[in-house]
C-alpha cells in the first residue's frame, strides 16, 4: 500500500497544474483568437522547438490568424494559393523583415528572436493579415470563440499570466498555480 | 468677385494644400470583384482604373483566377443554374452554369471642377462629371460578362453610354467577345488622367464642310455656298466599338510575361453602322520577363502590387472606313428678284478609307512605369475632296509611384498631321503633368493639367481636379 502511493507520487507530473478558465472579448464578434500565456520566469528560459511552426496562405487568408509561439522559434510560411503572395512585419519587434514575394508550393522561413506581437501583411494583397504572438515562455494557450483557453503542464508556482488580443487591450493578472487552477479574464477596446 | 468664383479658388487652394487631383472616364475598376473575392481593389489595380500585373492576368484569364484556381478562391457562394450532372445529359438538358450569389454591381461617381487658362470666369464644380453602373462577373466555367451604363454631363446635357460585352472564354488564353470591343493597343480606359492619350483623339474627318447648290432663283448664276455639318460618329480611335474579337494569351518562357494577341471585325462607327464596310483590328504583343501574362513565373525578390519588372513590345493595326453624311441649308436671295425667295438644302457623302498601325511598348522598372504608343494613321479622302492626310502620333508617359498611395504622372505627345487645307499647326504639342492621391484603395484624388506647347494652342492650358470613387 505505501509502496503504491509512493509509486503512484512519483508518476504524476512534478506538481504541475493547469490554467484553464476563460476570456471574455468584448466589442469583437466572439472571443477567439485571443493569446493566454504565462509571462517572464525569472531565472528560466526556455530553449526554442527544433520543429519549425507555419503559417499557410492559402484562400488568400492567412491561416491560422494568430499563431503563439515561444521566443526563438522559426516559423516557415508557406503558398499554397495559385498567386503570388508575400509576407512582411513593419514590426521593429521583428526586424521589420520582408521575405519577399514567391509563388505557390514555396515558402520561406524567419526565425522571431524576440518577444513580439508581430503583425504579418501581404504587399500582394493589402486585406491579408495575420499575427504571431512571440511569447517568452511554452506556457501559453489560444482561446475559443467561446472564450475559453487551457495551458497544460504548467508547475505550480506564482506566474503574471497575460492576455492579447489582435484588436483589443492587452491584460494581466498574478495567478498561483496548484493544480487545476483557473483564470478568467475581460479584455476590451 | 462671385461667389462662384471664391468658391472655385478655395477650391483650388484646398485641393492643392491636399495635394489633389484628377480623374477618369471610361471605366474598370470593379468592386463586384472585390466582393465576389474578398478582395482589395490593389490586387488587380496599381491605382485604378490601371490594371497592374495581377489584373492583366486575371483579365486574361477570362476574369478568372489563373491556374484553375478560381472557384476555391471564390468567397461568395455562386447561385448554381444546373447541377454539374447535367453536363452528362446534354444535349437533352441546359448545360450548367452558375452566377454571382448576389448582385455583381458597382457603382463609381467622378466629381471634376475644371479651370480654364483662357476663360478664368468659366470653372466650374462639375459634381458629377459622371456616374456609372457597371457589372461583370462569371457565367459558369466558360462565359463572363463586363459592361457599363454610363450617364455623363457634356456641356451641361447628360449622354448615356451603354458598352456592354459577353464573352465566350474557351479556355484561360482564348477567348471570343461580342458586344463592346476595344482595339486599343494601350487600354485608354486604364488611363490614371482625365485627358485621353493624343493618339486616340484623332479626328481626320471634320465636323463641317462647305456644300454648293444651284441657285434655284438665278440657275445660270454662281453656286450657292453654305456650310454642312454631321453628328458626333466621326471616327476616332478612342470611341468603343460595337463587334467581336477573338483574343488570347499565354505565358512566356518559364512562366514569365508571355503573348497577348487580338484580332476582330466591329462596325467602326456607333450601334448602327455608318456603312456597309467592317472595320478590321489586330495586335500582338509580348512581354519579357515579369509576372506572366496568364500568371505564374518565378517573381523578384521584392514584389509590390504595382511593380512587375518587365518590358513589353507590341504591333497594332487598323483598317477601316468611316461614312459621314454632310447636310445643310441655305435661304436662296437674288437681288434682282426679290420675290424669289426659297430655302435650298443639299447633303452629300464622304466615304474615307483609312489605315493604323503602330507599336506600344511598356516597361516597369520597380516603382517606375514608362509606356508608350506611336501610330501612323492614312486617310484617303476624310474631306471629300480628293486630299489624303497623314497622321504621325505619338506620346511617353511615365508613372512612378512615390508611395502606394502617391503617383506622379508626366505624359507628353504629339499629333502632326500633314494637310494642307487646314489651318491649324501641322504639329500640336501635349504635356499632361498629374498626381494621384489613393485616399483609400477606392477614393481617388487627382490633379492635373493639360497644357499645349505648340504655338497654336498656347494660352489653352486646362486644369483639372477630380474625385473618384467606387464601391
Amino acid at each position: 500500500m505505501i509502496i503504491a502511493a509512493i509509486i503512484t507520487i512519483v508518476a504524476l507530473p512534478l506538481a504541475a497544474g493547469d490554467i484553464h478558465g476563460k476570456v471574455a472579448c468584448k466589442g469583437v464578434r466572439n472571443s477567439a483568437d485571443a493569446v493566454v500565456y504565462v509571462d517572464r520566469i525569472a531565472g528560466k528560459t526556455f530553449p526554442p522547438p527544433a520543429a519549425h511552426a507555419r503559417v499557410d496562405q492559402k484562400g488568400m487568408l492567412f491561416i491560422p490568424h494568430v499563431l503563439p509561439v515561444v521566443t526563438g522559434t522559426t516559423v516557415d510560411f508557406l503558398n499554397s494559393d495559385a498567386v503570388l503572395h508575400n509576407v512582411f512585419s513593419p514590426d521593429a519587434c521583428a526586424e521589420k523583415f520582408n521575405l519577399g514575394t514567391w509563388p505557390q508550393g514555396k515558402s520561406k522561413s524567419y526565425t522571431f528572436k524576440k518577444e513580439c506581437m508581430a503583425v504579418l501583411l501581404c504587399n500582394v494583397h493589402p486585406e491579408m493579415e495575420a499575427f504571431v504572438a512571440v511569447v517568452p515562455t511554452p506556457y501559453f494557450a489560444m482561446t475559443e470563440p467561446d472564450g475559453s483557453y487551457s495551458i497544460k503542464d504548467v508547475p505550480d508556482g506564482s506566474y503574471t499570466v497575460k492576455v492579447w488580443h489582435p484588436k483589443l487591450k492587452a491584460s494581466q493578472k498574478s495567478v498561483t498555480v496548484k493544480g487545476a487552477t483557473e483564470a478568467n479574464f475581460e479584455i476590451k477596446k | 468677385m462671385s461667389m462662384h468664383r471664391r468658391g472655385f479658388g478655395l477650391l483650388c487652394l484646398l485641393s492643392g494644400l491636399a495635394l489633389a487631383f484628377l480623374i477618369v472616364p471610361s471605366a474598370s475598376a470593379v468592386p463586384p470583384f472585390a466582393r465576389k473575392y474578398q478582395t482589395s481593389c490593389a490586387t488587380c489595380h496599381s491605382a485604378y482604373p490601371k490594371l497592374n500585373y495581377f489584373g492583366r492576368a486575371f483579365k486574361n484569364n477570362g476574369y478568372r483566377y489563373p491556374a484553375g484556381t478560381d472557384a476555391e478562391m471564390t468567397k461568395e457562394k455562386p447561385v448554381s443554374l444546373g447541377a454539374e450532372g447535367y453536363k452528362r445529359m446534354w444535349p437533352k438538358a441546359l448545360w450548367p452554369a452558375d452566377i454571382a450569389g448576389s448582385i455583381p454591381v458597382g457603382i463609381r461617381a467622378i466629381l471634376r471642377a475644371t479651370a480654364f487658362e483662357n476663360d478664368a470666369s468659366n470653372g466650374s464644380f462639375e459634381f458629377p462629371h459622371e456616374v456609372e453602373v457597371f457589372a461583370a462577373g462569371t457565367i459558369g466555367e466558360s462565359f463572363s460578362y463586363f459592361g457599363e451604363i454610363e450617364i455623363e454631363n457634356e456641356d451641361n446635357e447628360l449622354e448615356l453610354a451603354m458598352p456592354f460585352a459577353l464573352q465566350y472564354d474557351h479556355r484561360p488564353g482564348l477567348h471570343i467577345r461580342i458586344g463592346e470591343v476595344s482595339p486599343h493597343p494601350i487600354h485608354d480606359g486604364h488611363r490614371l488622367t482625365s485627358s485621353h492619350y493624343n493618339p486616340y483623339d484623332v479626328r481626320t474627318t471634320p465636323s463641317s464642310l462647305t456644300l454648293r447648290a444651284t441657285n434655284p432663283n438665278n440657275p445660270t448664276g454662281p453656286q450657292l455656298s453654305f456650310t454642312g455639318s454631321t453628328g458626333e460618329d466621326r471616327w476616332r480611335l478612342r470611341d468603343g466599338q460595337a463587334g467581336i474579337e477573338v483574343w488570347g494569351a499565354r505565358n512566356g518562357i518559364g512562366g514569365n510575361g508571355g503573348l497577348t494577341w487580338t484580332a476582330g471585325i466591329a462596325n467602326g462607327q456607333g450601334l448602327i453602322d455608318s456603312n456597309g464596310d467592317k472595320d478590321v483590328f489586330a495586335r500582338v504583343a509580348y512581354k519579357f520577363g515579369g509576372y506572366g501574362e496568364l500568371g505564374g513565373g518565378e517573381p523578384p525578390a521584392q514584389t509590390e502590387f504595382w511593380r512587375d519588372d518587365s518590358f513589353k513590345v507590341g504591333l497594332f493595326v487598323y483598317r477601316g472606313t468611316s461614312t459621314n453624311t454632310y447636310s445643310g441649308s441655305t435661304v436662296a436671295l437674288d437681288p434682282s428678284r426679290p420675290a424669289g425667295v426659297g430655302t435650298v438644302s443639299a447633303s452629300t457623302e464622304v466615304n474615307n478609307d483609312f489605315d493604323l498601325v503602330g507599336v506600344e511598348i511598356d516597361w516597369f522598372f520597380r516603382d517606375l512605369n514608362v509606356y508608350a504608343m506611336y501610330v501612323i494613321q492614312g486617310d484617303d479622302d476624310p474631306r471629300g475632296t480628293g486630299e489624303s492626310i497623314d497622321t504621325d502620333s505619338w506620346f511617353v508617359e511615365g508613372d512612378y509611384t512615390i508611395y502606394p498611395w502617391l503617383i506622379g504622372v508626366l505624359r507628353y505627345g504629339q499629333t502632326k498631321q500633314d494637310f494642307s487645307v487646314r489651318t491649324d499647326p501641322g504639329t500640336q504639342q501635349f504635356l499632361v503633368p498629374a498626381v494621384v492621391l489613393m485616399a483609400r484603395a477606392n477614393i481617388k484624388f487627382t490633379a492635373e493639367a493639360q497644357m499645349r506647347l505648340d504655338d497654336a494652342g498656347e494660352g489653352n492650358d486646362v486644369y483639372v481636379m477630380a474625385i473618384d470613387f467606387a464601391f
